[in-house]
């Protein structure tokens, strides 16, 4: 297998071309080109579950590229105040220069208001500072949870240039398995337009939305390969935010 | 998906060329004889050539053997014919599921365009909405499910994905087959 | 119009051709602008970490159990495939090409004989025996398959491990898609053969015993499945020696998910479908006569 890589890549690959950066590649009679790529896709997903008076917001901690694991414990979720939880898929590099710049805006936001940035305020200005960079973006799947100015729980998803949408149905995926939990969550929770589940979607107490997030996330392990290890489990209510981290699969 | 002593596909019934719906009542899931059905997701005229070439080759089977082809057998019988094209292939998944032998044990096998076969004993999915399938499959499958628990599970996983795929949808088909009986259900489910 | 299929004559092994009537207007599908190609079906690729080692009157194989294509297709898949009775090979690379080269399970189907065309290994194998009444040695198998595999000049990407005992006593060797092979003591395969040779480079030594070299290969490949993400679930082992192999399919199942889904206590009504659930259209109920399959034996 490595041979067969080495022996094809050989001509565009060759050091010794590419030094010179003039170098022309004589079969092809194509200039050879520094390129370098600012983004890497290290994987992360990010599920989110909102209820009348509490939010839940689960991510995966191993962080992969290609196919190496990189790390088997980050933390891909940033605790913004204690009612408000950020958690990103896509590139880490600019998923942690995203959260310190959030994290500083969020200390100067309290320092000038004497109060904490409230989610739904966390929730616009995740979207300028997304989309303030719309032309070299970062690469960062983003899903906000907390609990919006009634108490209420308050989850919606991001793109990577700012377009955001609070859930109506109180849930959203995001991130590299998002395809494969949507229709878990849709048939579970989805209310609007939905086809499938109950006709009457029960309401789920905090402590069973923790249990079934957990489940999701062994079936999107089952067939995800960049997301295994453990996840890391954030439950926000009115008296603060209890962390847990759920093993999974290491292979 | 298989169940006790049964076993069921489910496909939807859109067909379309990219993001243009060509047709809302596409059948894609067919029965091969009383102990084999076969869906072939895909490109909708490779579905067809290779739906009648199979034809052949199990009616040649039956006319020369006097018995059914075994659904193992056909699926290798399939596998062998895709792989004839490997560098030509038809753009088509296959899905087998069918009852083997004398005291019906449920086979089921999914393919790739080549004509690699996977086989197991819970579930198979294949096209457009794969991702999605595997989801909800792999959350809500149950083993020894009797037919009319095996359709619920089958359709609720079909509708659940094909919601998140705007490449299908259009309503659902489940065919489920037991020893005596092939029966056909036609869903409800989102029109766009 | 067999004749017409048929390859190049000078590789007797590759008797006919593969198909290529659909070559064209698959090339002109992927050059049209219609968007068709965004929708294609993808080819499973098997990913995998596959090692053999070499030991004291035997051959060692092991191999992961994962297919990949967009997402993990198959958690339990069989890589380890038969040769021969003495010989046995793991298969990397894409799904279709390892299987289909190597295997057994498609001795040509009658009706298909006109189009079908692949060198299968292993029947060309069993042939020879019954011409030969010799059994088969592993540079036979070998030799075979690189002369396929070179035939395509890399377009069959099969990657293989291939070991075996015969006559001449153990042998292992691993081919490469394009036919190059090596001849090695120890040796890997796949996405995770990194991951695999780190452990044979760090546990080697000539002489193994069989348990030594079970544990071994079973400890490689257990590297590829934890750090490579394109190898995981299960270890197969096949422990081939002068007068028996011993496939021991699912060797060590270090990757079930029934004790962490056991550990959840999920909601009752989650995954709960009571009957009625789905709205159904219509429904059509064809049921099969009743045959009884009573058979009376004719005397001859």
């Amino acid at each position: 297998m490595a041979s067969i890589a080495s022996s094809e890549g050989d001509r565009t690959l060759d050091p010794a071309m590419q030094v010179g950066g003039a170098g022309v590649d004589v079969a092809s009679s194509t200039p050879l080109q520094h390129r370098f790529s600012p983004y890497s896709w290290n994987g992360g997903t990010v599920l989110a579950v909102a209820g009348k008076d509490y939010c839940v917001v689960a991510t995966d901690k191993r962080l992969a590229e290609g196919y190496s694991i990189l790390s088997r414990k980050i933390d891909r979720a940033l605790q913004l105040t204690d009612k408000t939880v950020i958690a990103c898929g896509g590139s880490h590099n600019d998923v942690e220069a995203l959260y310190n710049h959030l994290k500083l805006r969020a200390v100067m936001y309290k320092y000038n208001h004497e109060e904490d940035l409230s989610t739904i305020g966390a929730a616009q200005l995740l979207s300028n500072t997304l989309y303030y960079k719309r032309f070299f973006p970062y690469y960062a799947l983003a899903v906000i949870a907390g609990l919006d100015d009634d108490g209420v729980g308050y989850v919606a998803g991001y793109d990577a240039v700012g377009s955001y949408l609070r859930s109506r149905d109180g849930y959203t995926a995001n991130g590299s398995a998002a395809a494969i939990a949507m229709p878990i969550l849709d048939n579970a929770l989805g209310k609007v337009g939905v086809s499938s589940g109950l006709d009457e979607k029960p309401e789920y107490s905090i402590a069973d939305t923790i249990e079934m997030l957990k489940d999701i996330f062994v079936t999107v392990g089952e067939r995800d390969i960049l997301c295994g290890d453990a996840v890391d489990i954030y439950a926000i209510t009115a008296t603060g935010t209890e962390h847990e981290v759920f093993e999974l699969k290491a292979d | 998906m298989t169940g006790k002593n049964c076993v069921a596909i489910a496909s939807d019934t859109r067909m379309g060329a990219q993001a243009l719906t060509v047709a809302t009542n596409q059948e894609r899931v067919f029965k091969m004889n009383n102990k084999t059905l076969l869906g072939l997701s895909g490109l909708i005229s490779d579905v067809y050539t290779v739906k009648q070439k199979l034809d052949m080759q199990v009616n040649m089977y039956k006319l020369r053997e006097n018995r059914d082809m075994k659904p193992s057998v056909f699926n290798n019988m399939l596998s062998s014919f895709l792989y004839a094209r490997r560098f030509g292939p038809y753009f088509i998944e296959p899905i087998v599921a069918g009852l083997e032998g004398p005291d019906n044990k449920p086979f089921i096998s999914g393919q790739d365009l080549l004509g690699a076969s996977v086989f197991t004993d819970d579930f198979v999915v294949a096209g457009t909405s794969e991702s999605e399938l595997f989801g909800t499959c792999e959350s809500f499958y149950k083993p020894d499910l009797e037919p009319e628990e095996l359709f619920e599970t089958i359709a609720q996983c079909m509708l659940a994905a094909v919601d998140r795929d705007c490449l299908a949808g259009w309503g659902g088909v489940v065919h489920i087959l037991t020893p005596d009986e092939h029966i056909v259900k036609h869903l409800k489910g989102r029109h766009d | 119009m067999v004749e017409e299929n048929r390859a190049d004559k000078s590789f007797p092994h590759v008797d006919g051709g593969f198909n290529f009537e659909n070559f064209k207007r698959n090339v002109s599908f992927m050059n049209s602008d219609s968007g068709i190609k965004g929708t294609m079906p993808k080819a499973w690729k098997t990913g995998t970490t596959i090692v053999g080692v070499v030991f004291d009157g035997g051959v060692a194989l092991a191999a992961d159990t994962r297919a990949t294509g967009n997402v993990i297709v198959d958690k339990n898949c069989e890589k380890i495939h038969y040769i021969a009775p003495n010989i046995y090979c793991c298969g990397a690379g894409t799904a279709a090409d390892t299987e289909m080269t190597v295997s057994s399970i498609s001795i040509l189907q009658e009706p298909l004989r006109d189009t079908h065309d692949t060198g299968q290994i292993s029947s060309q194998l069993e042939l020879l025996r019954l011409n030969t009444a010799k059994s088969s040695r592993v540079v036979t198998a070998m030799t075979m398959l690189k002369r396929h595999l070179f035939n395509y000049q890399g377009h069959v990407s099969a990657a293989l491990v291939l070991g075996g005992v015969d006559a001449t006593g153990p042998h292992l060797y691993t081919v490469y898609p394009h036919g190059s092979t090596d001849k090695l003591p120890y040796v890997t395969m796949g996405s995770g053969s990194l991951a695999a040779m780190s452990v044979f480079e760090t546990s080697y030594k000539d002489n193994l015993t069989e348990q030594e070299a079970i544990d071994l290969v079973a400890e490689a490949i257990k590297a590829g499945i934890f750090n490579d993400l394109g190898s995981g679930s299960n270890v197969d082992v096949c422990i081939i020696t002068k007068d028996k192999v011993d496939m021991k399919r699912n060797f060590i199942t270090p990757n079930d998910q029934g004790p962490l889904r056991a550990s959840i206590s999920k909601p009752a009504t989650f995954g709960y479908f009571p009957p009625g659930t789905t709205k159904v259209v219509s429904t059509d109920i064809e049921t099969f006569a009743t045959v009884t399959t009573d058979v009376e034996m004719l005397e001859a």
